[in-house]
């Protein structure tokens, strides 16, 4: 069962989900983990609050959305917050998010869906302490 | 003496700028203090309670502006722009000081109550605080050996242009488990019978559009 953290509470998750229903599911479910949330169903509405001030620490982002993809979304994100850790989530497996530019570096933490509370605690821990290789290139 | 003549200290491409008719309106009105020069050249034009209403209501279902369930804050003008109207928030306004989250709003307060009663009726509305239509996706392992009658079920919803789930309600063993956990999401006793039927041929079912309130949500942890 997820339990929230102390260091969660200083987090901040930045959630971008078009399916509405997941997106409140989960951010309730990374809220009783304790982290601070923001959803949003829109990745030009994520863009717009990388530009506003305050920590996020983690971009957890569908792979395919409608207005953008998310590989797209973390490129434009990582240029305004460069130090933003990102979790890309997605039906397809690691292989396959490939086709949608989503390159992970060796290790890289992944949320498969469909995913159960562990697993998604389990991403968003590994996701906030994960460093790619220092010679990794973000294609 | 031309007023660019007075700020002889700004960079040359204001100096036109403030020769202009609106500069001038602008200084007249009692703004001569302003220290955002620059903004103060772009200032928008004053838009009606009414047009400010539906533009923040549009705003607030789009997704552009979230509702407002932060810490509040009021104090004097700071001279920053009100993201809802676009004007600068000057000296004589009060200026509501809203933070959700890592992120700190600056608003009028005309501008904040307006935002604050349309994220309340938003609130109130069924589909934000009642319930949740998502397709269900039923799965189980396929091969050679696997018996549907007692193989394991992932249930999971959301997901409806995957063709898979998103979040992982229940992995209920067997049919019989299975249609316990359907029948307590009130599925339809001959759509249970259909999902059995094809669960027994097949891999993957999908029952569209099950309404998932907050109390059924809860009873799975979620």
């Amino acid at each position: 069962m997820a339990s929230s953290s102390p260091a969660a509470a200083t987090q901040t998750i930045l959630v971008v989900d078009d399916d509405r229903g997941v997106l409140s599911v989960v951010e309730d479910m990374l809220r009783t983990m304790g982290y601070t949330v923001i959803g949003t169903g829109d990745p030009l509405g994520a863009l717009r609050y990388a530009r506003m001030p305050g920590a996020i620490d983690l971009l957890l982002t569908d792979v395919v959305t409608p207005l953008m993809r998310g590989s797209q979304l973390a490129q434009e994100f990582r240029v305004i917050r460069p130090g933003v850790k990102v979790l890309f989530m997605s039906a397809y497996n690691v292989h396959q998010v490939e086709a949608y530019r989503v390159k992970l570096a060796p290790g890289e933490p992944f949320l498969k869906k469909p995913f159960t509370i562990d697993e998604l605690q389990s991403a968003v821990k590994a996701a906030l302490v994960y460093r790619p290789p220092a010679n990794w290139l973000r294609g | 003496m031309p007023v660019s003549a007075r700020l002889s200290v700004l960079p040359a491409a204001l100096e036109t700028a403030i020769e202009s008719p609106r500069f001038r309106e602008y200084l007249a009105a009692g703004y001569g203090t302003c220290t955002d020069i620059a903004s103060a050249m772009n200032e928008e034009p004053k838009v009606s309670p009414a047009a400010l209403r539906q533009m923040i209501r549009t705003r607030l279902a789009a997704g552009s502006l979230f509702p407002i369930d932060g810490t509040v804050l009021a104090g004097k003008a700071t001279a920053k722009r009100c993201p809802l109207c676009r004007r600068l928030i000057l000296d004589g306004d009060i200026e509501q000081e809203v933070v959700v989250g890592p992120t700190t709003v600056l608003a009028h307060w005309d501008c904040y109550s307006i935002w604050q009663q349309e994220a309340d009726a938003v609130a109130r509305t069924p589909q934000h605080s009642v319930k949740t239509l998502t397709p269900l996706h039923i799965v189980r392992e396929d091969g050679d050996g696997i018996n549907p009658p007692t193989a394991e079920y992932v249930v999971s919803f959301g997901g409806a242009k995957d063709g898979v789930g998103t979040v992982v309600l229940a992995k209920p063993q067997g049919f019989d488990a299975l249609v316990v956990l359907l029948r307590g999401l009130s599925i339809a006793h001959a759509e249970i019978g259909t999902a059995c039927q094809v669960l027994t041929e097949q891999a993957h079912h999908e029952i569209s559009d099950v309404t998932l309130t907050p109390a059924v949500l809860r009873r799975f942890r979620l």
